[in-house]
């Protein structure tokens, strides 16, 4: 079975260097990793995700703007009907990171977090891919 | 077995049936009888051409002349995957990632799984779930490949090359192999200068060549020859509309390959370690032992 990933930046980012890395890790442990770099909107996430048909959605911000933006993307789930997961890392000051989770992340990742630990973490809650 | 609303032009059971597709977890009987009558509609477009030649921010480019015209489109594009882990980065989006809010657009990403030819094995049937969705055009994206790999030949009405402008001289045009399959050339980055020079070796070669081809020089930054190339496309799909004969023909190849398929990933254990056992002990050779298998499951192989 295909373990598939969506890797994007939502909003205006200036670069992606994390969420390359982020990507990297996730493709050398065996996963289709669809990568759309920067300055995504919650619009473009939420169809790629679904015309890729991805079985998690990985979100990197540090422009700041994380609570606007997530917000946008759950509610257009929502409205898609599009029941995935979501992480989400980058710079995201610890009050708001539950927050976060009240709108329906999955977990958040900050800075200096080893890669395996969030390959591990998508791991377990898509169930390795089954 | 088709998803809820495929048929209404619900995207989601696209993509849906698509995954099935790509895991073979799918009725290949249904398939081919709710899916293969409605297609033969798409105009398909194969681009092929080395490692960041171009390939995707062209197609990028003509699905925006397309959907000038109103035209749906799809596309299908292909990244290799890991030989080690298996894993692959699809990255061809990036290039056309403004079209991911058009509603007439469905872009999908797929792993080659390494196959051999820049294609992945259930290539034909993806085409042709997007055919019967109800898409104009369909373009395929290969792998980004080197001289021989021509899969893409099969299964596209109009194969765009794409080529470098220092793509190498006139010996390297002359080769044979993915210059012999392209209905259309195009010469990438023309911006960088010698795309004139390049051209001229091209038409040169195709000069001996029969049949319709064209070669146009493109760039994107700024745009230009785009409109050309898209014309060209059209232009071409009137002179080769493959015959449905054909297109039942490899359907049907395409349909036994399934069916081989399945049966050899369900073969018996127990058969197969009796088999390991009389080869390792010398009574039969690994061919025979295969022979004798495909014999018990009812294949007969004359040679």
């Amino acid at each position: 079975m295909r373990k598939k990933i969506l890797i994007a930046k939502l909003g205006l980012d200036g670069h992606d260097r994390g969420a390359r890395i982020v990507a990297r890790a996730f493709r050398d442990a065996g996963y289709d990793v669809v990568y759309t770099g920067i300055r995504q909107s919650p619009d473009m996430v939420v169809n790629t995700a679904i015309q890729e048909d991805v079985s998690v959605i990985g979100i990197s911000i540090l422009s700041g703007a994380h609570l606007v933006l997530i917000k946008k993307l759950f509610e257009l789930m929502k409205e898609k009907n599009l029941k995935i997961p979501v992480v989400v890392g980058g710079i995201i000051p610890p009050q708001d990171v539950p927050k976060l989770k009240e709108m329906g992340v999955s977990e958040v990742f900050g800075p200096g977090t080893p890669t395996s630990k969030i390959v591990d973490f998508v791991n377990q809650i898509i169930g390795d891919g089954k | 077995m088709i998803p809820e609303g495929f048929f209404e032009g619900d995207k989601r059971a696209l993509a849906k049936l698509l995954t099935m597709i790509e895991d073979g977890n799918i009725d290949y009987e249904k398939f081919y009888q709710d899916i293969f009558p409605r297609t033969g509609n798409a105009h398909i477009i194969g681009v092929t051409g080395a490692p960041g030649v171009g390939k995707s921010s062209l197609i990028g480019a003509l699905i925006k002349e397309a959907r000038k015209e109103g035209k749906k489109v799809g596309a299908i594009l292909i990244d290799p995957s890991s030989p080690f882990t298996g894993g692959s980065l699809l990255g061809d989006r990036i290039r056309m990632q403004e079209l991911a809010t058009d509603d007439g657009v469905f872009i999908r990403s797929f792993a080659s799984r390494n196959s051999k030819g820049g294609l992945f094995k259930e290539v034909k049937m993806v085409v042709d779930t997007m055919d019967a969705f109800g898409f104009d055009y369909i373009f395929v994206e290969s792998v980004g490949v080197g001289q021989t790999e021509y899969d893409i030949y099969e299964i596209a009405h109009t194969i765009l090359v794409l080529i470098s402008p220092f793509g190498g001289d006139e010996v390297q045009i002359m080769k044979s192999g993915i210059m012999e399959i392209g209905d259309i050339f195009i010469i990438t980055k023309s911006d960088l200068g010698n795309c004139e020079m390049m051209k001229s070796l091209v038409e040169k070669e195709i000069s001996s060549r029969e049949g319709w081809k064209r070669v146009f020089c493109t760039s994107l930054q700024p745009p230009n020859g785009i409109e050309d190339v898209y014309n060209a496309i059209k232009e071409h799909r009137t002179v080769a509309d493959k015959n449905y004969e054909t297109k039942v023909k490899w359907g049907i190849i395409s349909a036994m390959r399934s069916i081989l398929e399945d049966m050899l990933n369900n073969i018996d254990e127990d058969k197969l370690n009796s088999a390991v056992k009389e080869v390792i002990e010398g009574r039969m050779s690994i061919y025979s032992a295969a022979k004798k298998i495909l014999q018990e499951e009812g294949i007969r192989y004359a040679r």
